[in-house]
């Protein structure tokens, strides 16, 4: 087929990561070095997390933040959005804080541009301009996480900011600045983490899943006690859970809450994480909420605008033993490269994070003992995490960010000032249903304790492979670039509307080997804990340097098909120049 | 100070006291070189153990403030005899085993786990042979995660007491979960052997099976394991998968709904247990108020009222001020039953904390269920005179007024939940029916305040209000069944409309089997409206003929005076009869008040 090889070559051009990037080698991307390297603050990310905290023990003060990788300014490469928290409390002021803010107020989130620059040799140096000021940008709420998407089809991508307190939708003018626009009626005061972007009702229209956490204020906080007596975080259970929210794009960018319509407002679950895919295999968006110690909740479409919740039958809903958990990140993937989304989400000490496969109907099974990722999450309080391919052997790996939610005793007695931080994790997916746990191999930034909270994906140096924003609470904000991916041969897809020139999430994608071995990765931006993620497609192929063929399942219905597609560089892929293989249902 | 005290008690046995740096590196020095510190460490509170020839480790100082003070003092005081045993060199080693056992099981059950480590592993140093210090210590690493640590405890506690069901059980259940089913399934088996009826070994026979696709006999473990335990949480879920995975999706149905109705009412067990006399005993050395209190919220939150009431006894008995304990003990007696001894509890907690809106609200509920009404009233309106946002107090005062017929006085409180709920219908009882009709009290509120609206003859305000409530939650069905029937027989011409009556009637009956004998009345009512007299009586003399049927002459009785009027093509004028049960709210069990407050994650 030279005639679709054409056409996929010209609309690459002239697109994000474009395969003029070819292979970009990271500047740090020494062969036997570090699987990752922090370059944060080299790069110009100078951004600290104020929690607020005054001794009070607020709920809220030890669950944020996350961020955002998104291309705000459509120049190719992935730019950063950080949420920042606020002095919590009634009449307190920053003099209460017990840990000082990191700059003099006003504090709010910040937008660092990313001015990547390739160089003659094809190095990269990766530098990042604050452009808070200029982006317009002004959030000043107690940030919990963003969400990013194109909500008005003009090709620049919107941002949804979460908080403790109303949420913000920030819409992208196409020229570096940004304007404040409502969602739905206003109302959505609740207490928000994660949100999700997709096109639920295939109008070819954005939509928006807003995950709530818990009826929780500071002005009649409770006190709360450790199961031993002693003072301590109150728990998600001791306020009621509030419903999430479904916004409808009316077709305009404007949005109408459909919540009780779709039927989403009928379960209140505590959400902290919310990931959307098509979890049984019908073509049509569905939704796994992790709820932090109540059952999860799998939203299933039904094909007419509403939505029905199965997570108890889909054996989701609790662990292997019948058990609620809390479950804070979330992340969907094939990660048994079987043609189906599975299922991770992280959780609280003393708990295994889990591991559910999908039998590809959407029914799950807890395989977390058996892949062995169970007993070494144990120790930890796992919050962002993602299914990533970190290595691009074809076989999704885990990351589990992790910092405790309660005082950790061994800190505490070493008179640690924050006793709540943990080192992150890192497990490489060995291709046979279990993994290994390589954190001690993942470099320096892995031997840190920190409070982890929110982590966003993607490839920060168009180079091939994934890169990671880690945001943690009272700390730094940590980039950590990827050396090792592109030791591997990769695949890099941006995949583009027909008509409508932004990242069609929800996007199926199904790569296809000589000999039939089929990947699926899908487009998205959302997972983890309250931040989003590089929108595009990134596959690795290990030894392998030719895709036979790639086939794209349309959120709309459509499917194509493309042959041949080059490796090692993106390509765009804009709906209706592949090869018809069925039309919308 | 920290690094002082890690430091100092390198090689030592109980050291409580802080030392100069050069000192501990002397000892430490000394240890390196192999010789043995106790027989020639310095006088002080770190003393020397003679009768050990092993090193004894260091026992950690845990952060101790944030426990409450008799605890604080328990440990204290038992950490100064350990010291002051260690010093006295005559000390027997099964006498300081003890001590240091002690003092790792006080560690232990405030969850200070690397205190009660070094301590029960000094205790395991100095009596080797006692079973106890293993088998915690098979629990501690447990809990930290280090499952091979934990299991070669076990192991290591089964040499002295090879019989031992619980060491058994929990050395089983860490290879279990390493993926080890071929060490775990022996060890279950002996625990079978040894006691036949135990549930957490059938569990994990079953467990093993499930790995091995034995689906019959996975399922003939759970079933087994079910009919010891039945009110498992974790045996249903198991059989409900295990049910799901052999297709019978039935059986499968039946388990998952019990999983939902004991995870929604948070009643029963999490896992299948076994008696554990060492385990329990831990819970008999903490003390303290709060201790007891969140046992008994623990208590309370698995459904089991009696046992909460005797550990919320004790806590007040320890701090009889406290209006935590108190109202909580008060809670507790309220869902056992004893209303009565709920208000004078609540009473008492309101006398330590006076104005306390919660008290006033959960009093008012009580007092309802005791049928005090003019009182529980008075105690709702105390409640929002302190706290004027209190959205449950308005709701259950408006009812309560719904009750007394005042339905002028509780028009306002139901407005004002709809104001306050700012969310408009997002919060929902966390004991609502999971799947059910969404019942948010907002949603309620809004219907209550039209119900009141019609019986002061306001139909036009009452039809308003519910028509906005359907643009929120379009299809809800009572709203749209009170439209119906006030559209169909409001004596007000100006709101009247028979057709759309009917027209919203058709929508709600749709996709329905069994139909609300009261939207039935609605449809007849609708069908006279539009002049459709003789559907309307023959409608009106079916139910009538099959409520006789049923031997409910009451309602049947009620049903004619409507059947006379469509007789005489006439049509209803009466929107409800002023005793209709729609205008009587009562208050359910999900009224009675909970635990105050609740333990952290």
């Amino acid at each position: 087929m030279p005639q679709l090889n054409r056409l996929i070559l010209l609309i690459g051009l002239t697109t994000l990561g474009s395969c003029t990037s070819s292979v970009y080698p990271s500047q740090t991307g020494d062969a036997g070095a570090d699987l990752f390297q922090d370059v944060a603050q080299a790069s110009g990310i100078d951004f600290r997390h104020f929690n607020g905290m005054s001794g009070a023990y607020y709920f809220c003060e030890m669950m944020g933040p996350g961020g955002a990788l998104f291309d705000y300014d459509n120049d190719g490469d992935l730019d950063v959005y950080l949420v920042q928290g606020q002095m919590l409390g009634p009449d307190k002021t920053l003099d209460d804080a017990l840990f000082p803010p990191p700059q003099k107020p006003p504090l709010r989130d910040r937008l660092f541009r990313n001015d990547l620059n390739v160089n003659p040799d094809g190095t990269a140096n990766l530098r990042f301009t604050d452009v808070t000021a200029q982006s317009g940008i002004a959030s000043l709420g107690y940030g919990m996480g963003a969400a990013a998407g194109d909500i008005d089809n003009d090709g620049w991508v919107d941002l949804y900011v979460t908080n403790f307190g109303k949420n913000r939708m920030y819409r992208n003018n196409g020229n570096g600045t940004f304007t404040e626009v409502s969602v739905g009626d206003g109302a959505d005061t609740e207490w928000s983490v994660s949100a999700s972007f997709m096109d639920y009702d295939r109008d070819g229209w954005l939509d928006l899943f807003v995950g709530n956490y818990v009826d929780y204020e500071l002005s009649n906080p409770k006190k709360c006690y450790s199961s031993t007596g002693a003072i301590d975080y109150c728990g998600p259970r001791s306020y009621p859970a509030q419903s999430n929210r479904f916004y409808r794009n009316r077709g305009d960018g404007s949005f109408q809450d459909v919540s009780s319509q779709t039927g989403i407002a009928t379960r209140h679950g505590g959400a902290l994480g919310v990931v959307s895919a098509d979890f049984n295999g019908d073509g049509w968006i569905d939704f796994y909420v992790a709820n932090d110690q109540r059952p999860n909740h799998l939203w299933i479409n039904q094909k007419n605008g509403s939505y029905r919740e199965e997570a108890l039958v889909a054996g989701c809903a609790l662990n292997r033993d019948g058990k609620t958990e809390a479950s804070m990140g979330v992340d969907a993937g094939d990660l048994d490269n079987d043609g189906d989304e599975d299922l991770f989400m992280t959780h609280l000490i003393r708990e295994t994070n889990t591991l559910y496969l999908n039998n590809g109907q959407g029914w799950f099974e807890d395989q977390t003992f058996e892949s062995e990722l169970g007993v070494a999450s144990m120790p930890y309080t796992g919050f962002g995490t993602a299914f990533l391919d970190y290595d691009n052997d074809g076989w999704l790996d885990i990351l589990a960010l992790h910092g405790e939610v309660a005082t950790i005793e061994a800190l505490e007695k070493l008179r640690d000032p924050y006793p709540l931080h943990q080192p992150n994790q890192l497990f490489h997916n060995l291709g046979n249903g279990r993994f290994r746990e390589v954190t001690q191999q993942a470099g320096a930034v892995f031997k840190l304790s920190e409070v982890s909270r929110g982590g966003a994906f993607g490839d920060v140096d168009n180079d091939g492979d994934v890169d990671v924003l880690i945001v943690n609470n009272n700390g730094p904000a940590r980039l950590l670039v990827n050396n090792v991916g592109t030791r591997h041969h990769w695949l890099g897809l941006r995949l583009l509307g027909r008509d409508i020139p932004r990242d069609m999430l929800g996007a199926r994608v199904e790569v296809v080997f000589p000999g039939g071995l089929t990947l699926l990765r899908r487009v998205r931006t959302d997972g983890s804990y309250g931040s989003a993620n590089d929108p595009r497609v990134l596959v690795g192929l290990g030894n392998r340097n030719r895709v036979t063929t790639v086939r794209v399942s349309w959120p709309g219905g459509s499917v194509e098909e493309w042959v041949d597609l080059p490796v090692d560089r993106y390509t765009t892929l804009q709906a209706g120049s592949g090869r018809i293989v069925s039309e919308n249902e | 100070m920290s690094d002082s005290t890690t430091l100092l008690n390198l090689g030592a046995c109980a050291a409580d006291i802080e030392r100069p740096r050069r000192l501990l590196f002397r000892v430490g020095a000394l240890f390196l070189f192999g010789i043995s510190v106790f027989p020639s460490t310095p006088a002080g509170e770190s003393a020397t153990v003679p009768h050990s020839n092993a090193p004894l480790r260091p026992i950690p100082h845990p952060d101790l403030s944030r426990l409450e003070s008799a605890a604080q003092q328990r440990i204290r005081d038992t950490r100064a005899e350990l010291n002051s045993m260690a010093k006295a060199g005559e000390t027997s080693r099964e006498a300081l085993s003890q001590a240091y056992g002690q003092m790792g099981k006080l560690y232990h059950v405030q969850d200070f786990l690397g205190a009660a480590e070094m301590s029960y592993l000094n205790a395991q140093s100095l009596a080797p042979a006692d079973f106890r210090w293993s088998y915690y210590l098979g629990h501690i690493y447990k809990n930290k995660g280090d499952l091979e640590r934990s299991i070669a405890a076990y192991q290591q506690a089964l040499q002295h007491q090879p019989d031992n069901v619980p060491a058994i059980l929990g050395a089983a259940e860490g290879h279990l979960s390493l993926n080890r089913h071929e060490r775990a399934r022996p060890l279950f088996e002996r625990a079978l052997e040894l006691d036949e009826t135990c549930a957490p070994a059938l569990v994990g026979m079953g467990k093993i099976a499930s790995s091995r696709r034995q689906d019959k006999e996975e399922i003939r473990y759970f079933e087994a394991a079910l009919a010891l335990q039945p009110d498992v949480n974790n045996i249903h879920y198991l059989l409900a998968m295990s049910y799901r995975k052999q297709g019978d999706l039935d059986q499968a149905r039946i388990h998952f709904q019990q999983v939902a109705m004991l995870e929604r009412l948070r009643r029963g067990h999490a896992t299948a247990g076994y008696p554990d006399p060492l385990m329990e005993a831990l819970d008999d050395l903490t003390t303290g108020w709060r201790h007891h209190w969140v046992r008994g919220m623990r208590a309370f939150g698995k459904g089991r009222f009696d046992e909460a009431v005797k550990e919320y006894r004790t806590s007040v008995a320890l701090d009889p001020k406290n209006p935590i304990p108190l109202t909580d003990l008060g809670s507790a007696l309220a869902r056992m039953g004893d209303l009565k001894g709920a208000v004078r509890e609540y009473a008492q907690a309101l006398r330590a904390s006076p104005g306390n809106p919660m008290l006033h609200y959960y009093l008012g509920t009580t007092l309802m269920g005791l049928q005090s009404e003019e009182e529980a009233a008075k105690h709702y309106q105390q409640a929002i005179g302190a706290n004027p946002g209190f959205m449950e107090a308005h709701f259950q005062l408006a009812n309560l007024l719904m009750r007394l017929r005042r339905y002028d006085d509780a028009v306002p409180h139901y407005a004002a939940v709809m104001e306050l709920d700012s969310g408009f219908g997002s919060r929902t009882p966390e004991s609502s029916p999971a799947g059910g009709q969404i019942q948010q009290m907002s949603v309620l509120a809004r219907f209550m305040r039209a119900m009141a609206l019609v019986q002061l003859s306001r139909h036009e305000e009452a039809l308003a209000i519910l028509e906005k409530g359907l643009q929120v939650f379009p299809g809800h069905a009572d709203m749209t069944h009170a439209v119906a029937r006030l559209l169909a027989t409001s004596p007000d011409d100006k709101i009247r409309n028979g057709m759309r009556a009917l027209q919203l009637l058709k929508g709600l009956f749709e996709g329905q089997g069994d139909l609300e004998l009261e939207y039935v009345e609605t449809l007849a009512m609708a069908f006279a409206e539009t002049g459709q007299f003789e559907r309307a009586a023959q409608m009106q003399h079916a139910m009538i003929s099959d409520l006789q049927r049923n031997q409910r002459f009451d309602l049947a009785r009620l049903l004619t005076e409507n059947l006379s009027l469509y007789q005489r093509r006439q049509p209803c004028r009466r929107p409800w009869r002023e005793d209709d049960p729609i205008f009587s709210p009562v208050a359910s069990a999900m009224d009675l008040p909970g635990p105050s407050s609740s333990t952290p994650q």
